[in-house]
């Protein structure tokens, strides 16, 4: 049984303080705790932080790591960026999309897997390459690909 | 700080050390453009159409933001800048929805401007026109984020000037908007309807709720008796919206309202001195279960009730403090109540064919018409709020040539109005024209302020308190008040309330009486007045306003005639029966 979202935000209060300097600290441990950030929690923090419920949710919607949407157990990000787009990047992202039977920004229905494409992760020398939650994969193959994404949980 | 000595295109001239370039520059006589620069606002820098060049820079300042140094040599049109600068504007162009016709913000946009002061026939960078696409829609103000050119002046403004914050940049780069919590739309987040964000924005990005076609409507429909109230505040605002300076023009804006078609033309003025009779004796008897019968259910201090801004403001924000309210409503509520009441009987026309349309400086006296419980006439007891901006354009659109009118006077029964009731317009005046009336109530004398001018309440000051001793010999029946003093505060602008609030909130102040208002300067300086609204605009219309309580021939709420007759013939006294059935509200908690 996870914590409750508010009950998250007081526990990273006490660790991060509630300054608006906490906010990220806030923020991240709810992500990584719920997978995504719920309404409850940005008003939670923004109550701790003496801060606008527009102000935390402005912050959120800058990162591309943070999500408002409930998300998978695990989270593929392929790079779009123009290394690896020029060393195929697109076709694995329609084979993944095939694969996966889902869109970009979409979740598989058994919660297993959601797809998004990020800008550059600095793995330009070993593109394409993707991050599955905190692990990067490089030099893919459509196939590969595939078959990293079977493995997972 | 010192002076230094600064060379701008080749004059030197001495400026204080620390100013800004654009300021040394505005001082020496040079127009710099801008877009995101405001002088309410604190400065932000994003917009880059500022820039100027700097002898030994290698890059261009921005003028709004750099402070000048001693023997710093600018060059405000060189070929760099120039060229800098139009570029700044062809790219703010490609981005915006250019279709001025279109836009209510036509002629008077400051990008449109800037435009045509650069001459930009041809913009390379434009590629497919941007739609337009209204984001959002509330009872006040409408956002349409394809003309934002994302100056975050609102965003600024809503959270410095009013310290609501509902509004922020949400997402990234390109996708970047203006925004509110989870994109839920103003009307769904603690926004106050006030409309600064109106005010402030250089495009039409955000603009009132219109209620121009409705109201013409109701004007050629034969059936419908169309009355028209215009606030205190319009009579120093609609010259300026017609592009005329500054300046009080009630007697030609009478005339200009009539020359529109509807059938009276009456004035808010007549509910603000009622409000005054009505919140005068709220008071008192506030004071004197307080004092008298030791009562610690009655709240104090009391505050004003008739900004709509406030009003949502408290909702949401203070709402353990709504004992503290005024129970009055607002002057705009009071007329409507009795619009299809006293004014129908003494017309002798169906209350049912009563239309009652209002001109207000505000945006949020469009949301405060809405409000279920504003319909104590047995109808809704106000149907149309125009701005000031609004009613101009309808006198444009008539082909009235304002300047040229002669001035008129209103109809009777709800048209006479007061020097008190004028500065109800001005951040102070309700105050003011609270103490005209109420210290002569309790004692029986004219308020010791020479020419009943109460100087200490007037001014662009945050927060203004004032202390009245009253005498020792009291008009009978208000002897508890003998020697007491009563300490009042003023307060404008929602950054200033909430400063106030949390001391009363917290017991730091004893003050028995506070006037709020939502806006800076008053309503003088509402969401819903001309464009641009700044410290020296507030001032011409404040100054404008003043003079206007200076030449009527009544200056005390008590004194004028229409409301004696209403007391005497409808309402019988002040909290009475009929009062509390039309003229006093209650109100609601909000999240």
């Amino acid at each position: 049984m996870s914590r409750k979202p508010e009950d998250i935000v007081s526990a990273a209060v006490v660790k991060h303080g509630s300054g608006r300097e906490a906010v990220m600290g806030i923020l991240t441990d709810v992500n990584r705790e719920l997978g995504y950030i719920p309404e409850e929690a940005i008003k939670a923090a923004a109550k701790a932080v003496d801060v606008s419920n527009a102000e935390i949710y402005s912050v959120l919607s800058f990162y591309s790591f943070f999500s408002t949407e409930p998300r998978g157990r695990n989270i593929v990000r392929l790079c779009n960026t123009i290394s690896c787009e020029m060393n195929g990047s697109s076709d694995i992202l329609d084979a993944i999309e095939k694969e996966l039977d889902i869109k970009t920004g979409e979740t598989t229905a058994d919660g297993r897997i959601t797809l998004e494409t990020t800008s550059c992760i600095g793995l330009c020398d070993e593109s394409p390459a993707m991050l599955i939650n905190d692990t990067p994969h490089t030099r893919l193959t459509p196939e590969e690909a595939c078959k990293i994404l079977a493995g997972l949980e | 700080m010192p002076n230094v000595s600064v060379t701008i295109n080749g004059v030197t001239t001495s400026v204080r050390e620390g100013v800004t370039i654009l300021d040394s520059c505005k001082t020496a006589g040079v127009e710099i453009p801008t877009l995101c620069y405001h002088p309410d606002l604190s400065l932000a820098g994003n917009c880059r159409m500022c820039l100027v060049e700097v002898e030994g820079w290698k890059t261009l300042a921005i003028a709004c933001v750099t402070p000048v140094t001693p023997n710093m040599v600018i060059n405000t049109h060189s070929k760099k800048v120039r060229h800098a600068r139009r570029t700044v504007l062809k790219l703010l162009l490609a981005a915006h929805n250019v279709n001025c016709p279109e836009c209510e913000r036509n002629k008077n946009c400051e990008l449109q401007e800037l435009a045509e002061k650069h001459n930009i026939t041809f913009n390379e960078y434009q590629t497919s026109p941007k739609p337009s696409s209204i984001e959002e829609v509330s009872p006040g103000i409408m956002r349409d984020n394809s003309r934002c050119i994302m100056c975050t002046r609102c965003v600024r403004t809503c959270e410095e000037l009013q310290s609501v914050a509902v509004i922020r940049p949400v997402g990234r780069s390109a996708s970047v908007n203006i925004s509110t919590f989870m994109d839920l739309g103003l009307n769904n987040v603690p926004c106050t309807q006030c409309g600064q964000c109106i005010n402030r924005c250089p495009t039409g990005a955000l603009f009132e709720t219109s209620e121009i076609r409705q109201v013409w409507e109701a004007i050629e429909d034969p059936e419908k008796f169309v009355v028209v109230q215009t606030a205190p505040a319009i009579r120093v605002g609609i010259a300026e919206a017609l592009g005329l300076p500054t300046d009080r023009t009630t007697g030609k804006m009478v005339a200009a309202i009539r020359g529109l078609g509807f059938d009276r033309v009456l004035d808010t003025d007549f509910t603000a001195d009622l409000t005054i009779i009505e919140e005068g004796h709220e008071l008192i008897s506030r004071l004197k279960k307080v004092l008298v019968d030791g009562d610690t259910d009655t709240a104090l201090p009391m505050t004003t009730s008739c900004s709509p801004g406030w009003i949502k403001f408290i909702e949401h924000k203070y709402p353990d403090l709504l004992p503290n309210v005024s129970s009055c409503k607002s002057p705009q509520q009071m007329f409507g109540a009795l619009s299809k009441t006293y004014l129908a009987g003494k017309e002798g026309v169906d209350p049912s064919k009563v239309i009652c349309v209002s001109i207000m400086p505000c945006t949020a006296k469009k949301y405060e018409k809405e409000r279920p419980e504003m319909r104590d006439s047995g109808y809704k007891d106000v149907d149309y709020v125009l701005t000031t901006r609004e009613l101009a354009s309808m006198i444009q659109e008539a082909g009235i040539d304002f300047d040229n009118l002669h001035d008129e006077k209103y109809d009777r029964w709800m048209g006479d109005s007061t020097g008190a009731a004028v500065i109800f317009g001005a951040t102070g005046g309700v105050m003011e024209a609270a103490l005209r009336t109420a210290y002569e109530i309790v004692t029986g004398q004219e308020i010791p302020f020479e020419g009943l001018n109460i100087i200490p309440v007037r001014g662009m000051e945050g927060i203004k308190d004032a202390a009245i001793t009253m005498p020792d010999k009291m008009a009978s029946g208000f002897e508890f008040l003998a020697g007491v003093t009563l300490k009042v505060a003023v307060v404008h602008g929602l950054a200033n309330t909430r400063k106030l609030m949390d001391k009363v909130r917290a017991g730091e102040v004893d003050y028995h009486f506070i006037e709020i208002m939502a806006c800076p300067g008053g309503c003088l300086g509402g969401g819903g007045q001309p464009i641009p609204t700044n410290p020296t605009v507030r001032k011409k219309r404040s100054d404008a306003i003043y003079e206007e309580d200076a030449v009527l021939h009544f200056r005390k709420s008590h004194a004028n005639p229409e409301i004696q007759l209403l007391y005497a013939e409808f309402l019988k006294e002040p909290l009475g029966h009929k009062s509390h059935e039309l003229l006093h509200t209650h109100y609601t908690k909000r999240d």
